[in-house]
């Protein structure tokens, strides 16, 4: 089970989960443990609230689904308890609380949490499996590459939409894409050259300046030779 | 070391135009290289044999200073010339490296302005070299350079710039990227220091 602790006088936490066998690691600044979620997988993320930084439960429920989410109070009261259950936190721990218990409730909280919605998005006969992005036309699977998966599964999810360049890459690559990068463009261009090549009736279009959008390709039906007398 | 007394002042006009019209090769190549990340038709390998080739066209000149009583121009002039474009190809050839040493996935827009710039600032500098014999229209090549030179350093300005932009920009990208503009600058401002010494060339000799 990993865990990210994000408090300034962590030892105590630090110790009593490592001592349950947790791989633990402590940040104290919440730009260095975002930083770190955006590279690593945690399966249950504990911190301490700050009053400096009252969004900080609002950001990891929203930007990342499926981590068990525990506060960490030095010592607590029913309000405030009741108060950050109703906000959307798994679990909240406090300063009272021995080792055993400490880790008891982390562990609850981990397999308690919430888990990603794995869903299926359907356009036309293509499948896209989220969150892993793996899809298939007429139930063949598209030999499509991580970064390509993530590309059409963004655009799918956008429903025809055009989806602006940055969000696909925040998406796909979960960073902030700097001005002039390139990878979305050249990850859509393997996209469309594996798209048509499996004939998938579905096509990348370009909106200038923006992004891209999925649209359905509509084959005509063959025409039928007519016979000249 | 035996010095010869037979003048053999074509060829050191000879080499220079060879060492120009390489720099632009390799420019060439390099631009190659950034426009289509991430196809690898193009390998380091092609890049590096140029890079190979200019140090044996810089080891001919300095060979041939050492044997010639007379050459047509100052000794240390033709050193440092010869110098500063084995320098040029040897910055294109780090910067191009780097493609393969960071694994670089997709180019950046900023690169390929920079390649751009390499390439007009080469061909300037190989035709400046391709003039020198009789000193014709350098100055001209000379004042284009500088110009592409300017442009080169507020499109380094940009593209760093834009690397901290944003501080949620990956710390591993800013890394690669801030070290690829700065050898293609490198790259870039090489070419200026050879146009530099071409300049004094013609003052002195004009």
């Amino acid at each position: 089970m990993r865990i990210l602790v994000l408090a300034a006088d962590a030892d105590r936490l630090e110790s009593a989960l490592s001592a349950g066998g947790g791989d633990v690691t402590v940040k104290s600044h919440s730009g260095e443990a975002e930083h770190l979620l955006l590279c690593e997988r945690f399966d249950v993320i504990v911190f301490h609230p700050r009053s400096d930084d009252p969004y900080f439960l609002t950001r990891m429920l929203r930007d990342y689904p499926g981590r068990a989410l525990v506060v960490w109070l030095r010592s607590s009261s029913s309000p405030r308890v009741s108060e950050l259950l109703d906000a959307g936190a798994d679990e909240v721990l406090d300063g009272t609380m021995d080792d055993h218990e400490l880790l008891a409730r982390v562990r609850n909280a981990a397999r308690h949490g919430r888990r990603p919605a794995s869903h299926t998005l359907e356009i036309g006969d293509l499948r896209i499996v989220s969150p892993s992005g793996k899809a298939s036309w007429r139930g063949e699977l598209l030999p499509l590459t991580r970064r390509e998966r993530g590309v059409l599964l963004a655009l799918a999810e956008a429903a025809g939409e055009t989806v602006p360049r940055e969000v696909i890459y925040r998406k796909v690559w979960g960073y902030s894409m700097v001005r002039g990068d390139r990878s979305v463009d050249v990850n859509v261009k393997r996209l469309r050259d594996k798209l048509e090549q499996a004939e998938v009736e579905l096509r990348v279009r370009t909106s200038p300046g923006v992004g891209y959008r999925l649209i359905i390709q509509i084959t005509k039906p063959a025409e039928t030779p007519v016979a000249i007398l | 070391m035996r010095f010869s007394l037979v003048p053999r002042q074509a060829e050191f006009y000879d080499l220079f135009t060879r060492a120009g019209e390489n720099a632009l090769e390799a420019a060439r190549l390099v631009e190659k290289r950034f426009n289509n990340i991430p196809d690898t038709t193009v390998g380091q390998k092609a890049v590096t044999d140029l890079e190979h080739k200019g140090d044996d066209i810089t080891a001919e000149i300095i060979g041939l200073i050492n044997t010639q009583y007379v050459t047509p121009l100052d000794r240390e002039d033709i050193y440092s010339l010869a110098s500063a474009i084995d320098t040029v190809v040897d910055y294109l050839d780090d910067a191009s490296e780097l493609i393969d040493i960071y694994h670089i996935e997709s180019p950046m827009e900023q690169a390929i302005e920079q390649c751009r710039i390499l390439v007009g600032s080469t061909e300037h500098l190989a035709n400046a070299l391709n003039g020198l014999r009789g000193l014709r229209g350098v100055s001209k090549q000379l004042v284009a350079l500088k110009q592409l030179e300017d442009e080169g350093d507020a499109i380094l300005r940009d593209a760093i710039g834009a690397l901290f932009e944003d501080d949620k920009v990956s710390p591993r990208l800013i890394i690669q990227w801030k070290d690829i503009y700065e050898a293609l600058e490198a790259a870039i401002d090489s070419a200026e220091t050879a146009a530099h010494l071409i300049g004094n060339i013609v003052v002195k000799n004009s």
